[in-house]
């Protein structure tokens, strides 16, 4: 007995150290999240704008076009418990911020990261935010969440082609070109594209409601005593999508926003879903902007920004 | 707990060093040892279904005790009863009720009564058709006086919730699994290095081809009326790879996992997509419920004594209630029904034991009327799993309807497949392989169980190969089927 246990330790022993191996040098390679942690922890980088939200705004708000010092703090499938645990967590090092956005939008309110279908993207601010996340192991481990085929790939990018996993610019904003197709087949992709994501949006239920809008009212509190302002907003999509979208998750978003505007005095809210200013070609898809519709949308933004500021 | 999770690769080795090396003196401490952490490994889904599983055990346990005190016929008769009426009456309860609601609601339309059933939220306990059959064997074998009943209530409640066995099988007999219970357990190095051989032969199973075959099945059954009937096809025969890799591959971890423990549990899986013949199949199917079903229903019965009449009728009878075990879906009753129809010509023909041993078992290759036959068993096979697989019985005629079509002459291009976990390319050459291996084992109770590698070096580095293509062929993790029965 003491033989066979010695023979498949020294059997497992290989892949053990290829597995700790490959875990190790997959969490040396750099990724927005290590970038982005960074920025946050260092106190010599002042912002008086955070934006905060998931790849609405990650592809959606250019720093760059708001006249106020500004941070782009999201992630893609980045919930609002997510960014609520980042500015309790954070916030303490950034002295200077004034405000906050936030994109309410269709599917904010009914969701979680940790428990959808991309809750895999968790690990990623327990090993690179240190955020505590106890119910799931596997969230401490790079290589729990991927297959080997993907890690493999992973490893042979960054150590063998030089390509790390940093996606978005200095201030945290990612850039989508401007697609150079015609506009009838853009259309056409576009509409193609808002049959999965409405379906995809669309919740089963609305079990994370109640817990959604208790996270919110939590930050606007948190905000609140740090004499900060949230500017929340809804996000542009193509019309193909919301007509796609259903009545019932819509209006019940939309209705919160404008009420939970009501219930705080640091709060503004301001909805941007069918804005006519976004023509098809500021898309990438049906949800999503391309650095053009970007640079519209954070001119919209810092425009409120600043008659908030005047209002001061 | 499920086999292929992070909580079992490191509930295994604790418990298993625990048995061996702190409880090896104790026979008592070892069952209760094993009855504690098989109630953590099922606790582990549903803690609440524990009650259900400890009930029934008790109530089988007490009913043997009383059993073995009466020979009053009347007596003896009404323990049975109370045995069936409470296991049959759980598994009816839990697995059957919406559906015998819902059948009843249907009749009831189709002759113009409107009826609105009120429909109840039921869960399904993970593997209660497995432990109840298992405990019934008991209640049956001791009535019929064919096992002595035991005393001792540990041993009996290990025997029932023995957990590599307990949620999909194989289904024990007491007169096979209760007795080693009983009996001194001694480490067999032979033994365990064999069940490490049989789980990582499961596992490659049910990783590399059930998990990969069920994403290409999914996508076409999902999405049937886009695919040409060559696609449809292509789509039912991977849902057989999936049902094979996935059931027999977790009864090799079962029966591996087992053998660490010094236990011998029963084949349950015999290479069945080479058989010959739909006879020779499901006596390599499923071994452990179809067997089941032959000593407890099949026989007493009357089994194939009798005229012609009965023999068809017995046959049915048990094809029927074998698909119907399956699950609360007519789907599975067509299925039954369909296996049973063409069982018939054999039997019929008295050829349904023309095909008992291993096929090509003196040669390499087998012969062009050997191919000819397993061919047309195996696409029989798969036509059935069509019923298995759709959601409804009209869904899977439509599939059927459209295999048969003139789209079946539509060259299945790579496109069809794609936007999978693997290529189609690459899932080919994996079940080519993989049956390549099946073929070449298929003497033994597992594919690679007697491969001779010769040096360790070389039996070590196929060992290595095999871990680091599960690693890299992994796709994306899917339920064990037969969890759902």
């Amino acid at each position: 007995m003491k033989l066979f246990s010695l023979k498949v330790f020294l059997f497992l022993l290989p892949i053990f150290i290829m597995m700790f191996s490959e875990e190790y040098m997959l969490r040396r390679i750099p990724n927005d999240y290590t970038k982005k942690r960074e920025v946050m922890l260092d106190k010599e980088q002042e912002f008086q704008v955070l934006s905060l939200g998931s790849s609405h705004t990650y592809y959606g708000v250019d720093p760059q076009y708001f006249d106020l010092a500004t941070f782009n703090a999201s992630h893609i499938s980045q919930s609002v418990d997510v960014d609520y645990i980042l500015v309790h967590e954070y916030l303490k090092n950034k002295k200077s911020i004034k405000y906050v956005t936030l994109p309410i939008d269709y599917q904010s309110l009914f969701r979680r990261l940790s428990k959808g279908s991309t809750n895999w993207r968790m690990k990623n601010y327990v090993l690179y935010y240190d955020l505590a996340e106890v119910d799931n192991f596997k969230n401490n481990f790079e290589i729990m969440n991927f297959n080997y085929k993907v890690s493999l790939s992973r490893l042979f990018n960054y150590y063998v082609r030089g390509k790390d996993e940093v996606t978005s610019d200095q201030k945290g904003f990612a850039h989508i070109h401007v697609s150079n197709k015609s506009d009838l087949q853009l259309e056409e992709e576009l509409r193609a594209s808002a049959i999965k994501t409405a379906k995809r949006h669309t919740a089963a239920s609305d079990e994370h409601f109640e817990y959604n809008t208790q996270v919110l009212r939590d930050l606007a509190k948190e905000l609140k005593k740090q004499d900060i302002t949230l500017v929340l907003y809804t996000s542009p999509c193509h019309s193909s999508y919301v007509e796609l979208l259903d009545e019932n998750q819509l209006s019940k978003t939309l209705d919160f926003a404008n009420s939970f505007a009501g219930e705080y005095d640091n709060i503004h809210y301001v909805n941007y879903l069918q804005n006519p200013i976004f023509k098809t070609r500021d898309f990438s898809d049906s949800d999503h902007l391309n650095e053009e519709g970007a640079h519209k949308l954070s001119v919209l933004l810092n425009q409120e920004i600043n008659k908030l500021e005047k209002a001061i | 707990m499920i086999f292929n999770s992070l909580e079992f690769a490191i509930f295994l080795p604790i418990v298993f060093l625990l048995y061996w090396f702190v409880l090896n003196k104790n026979l008592k401490l070892q069952n209760l040892f094993i009855v504690i952490v098989s109630y953590i490994f099922y606790g582990w889904w549903d803690w609440r279904f524990l009650f259900l599983i400890a009930f029934s055990s008790l109530v089988d346990f007490f009913i043997g005790v009383q059993l073995s005190k009466t020979d009053t016929p009347k007596l003896r008769k009404l323990l049975m009863g109370i045995s069936l009426s409470v296991n049959l009456g759980f598994l009816g309860f839990f697995k059957y009720f919406n559906f015998f609601i819902d059948s009843f609601a249907s009749t009831f339309t189709f002759f113009g009564i409107p009826f609105s059933p009120t429909h109840l939220n039921i869960l399904l306990p993970v593997g209660i058709s497995f432990y109840t059959f298992q405990t019934l064997s008991y209640s049956i074998d001791v009535y019929r006086r064919q096992l002595e009943p035991t005393k001792d209530i540990i041993a009996f409640l290990a025997f029932v919730s023995f957990f590599p066995q307990l949620v999909a099988g194989p289904i024990e007999r007491a007169t096979h699994l209760l007795p080693q219970f009983n009996k001194k357990r001694e480490f067999n190095y032979a033994l365990s290095v064999d069940g490490l051989k049989q789980i990582l032969w499961g596992l490659a199973k049910k990783i590399i081809i059930a998990d990969n075959a069920a994403e290409f099945a999914n996508l076409i059954f999902n999405n049937a009326d886009q695919y040409p009937g060559s696609v449809k096809l292509i789509g039912a025969i991977f849902f057989s790879l999936q049902i094979y890799g996935d059931f027999s591959g977790y009864s090799d971890i079962a029966i591996g996992t087992s053998k660490l423990f010094g236990f011998d549990l029963m084949q349950n899986f015999a290479f069945p997509y080479f058989s010959r013949d739909i006879a020779e199949f499901w006596r390599r199917w499923h071994i452990s419920l179809n067997t089941w079903f032959r000593d407890y229903l099949y026989i007493p019965l009357g089994g194939s004594r009798g005229g012609l009449s009965k023999k068809v009728r017995n046959t049915f009878i048990i094809f029927l209630v074998s698909g119907f075990w399956h699950g609360a879906n007519w789907t599975f009753i067509v299925w039954g029904g369909l296996n049973a129809l063409y069982f018939l010509p054999l039997l019929l023909a008295k050829k349904n034991r023309n095909n008992i041993g291993v096929v090509a078992e003196d040669r390499v290759f087998p012969n062009a009327q050997e191919v000819f036959q397993m061919l047309r068993t195996y696409l029989l096979v798969v036509l059935a799993w069509i019923f298995f697989r759709a959601e409804s019985v009209p869904h899977a005629i439509s599939f059927i309807d459209g295999i048969f079509s003139t789209s079946f002459f539509t060259f299945p291009s790579a496109t069809y497949f794609a936007g999978q976990n693997l290529s189609i390319y690459t899932m080919v050459a994996c079940i080519i392989v993989f049956f390549v291996i099946e073929w070449a084992g298929r003497r033994n109770i597992y594919a690679i169980q007697h491969f001779n590698l010769g040096h360790v070096t070389v039996k070590w580095s196929f060992y290595y190969s095999l871990i680091f293509c599960i690693f890299l062929f992994m796709g994306n993790e899917q339920d064990f089927i037969y969890f759902q029965f």
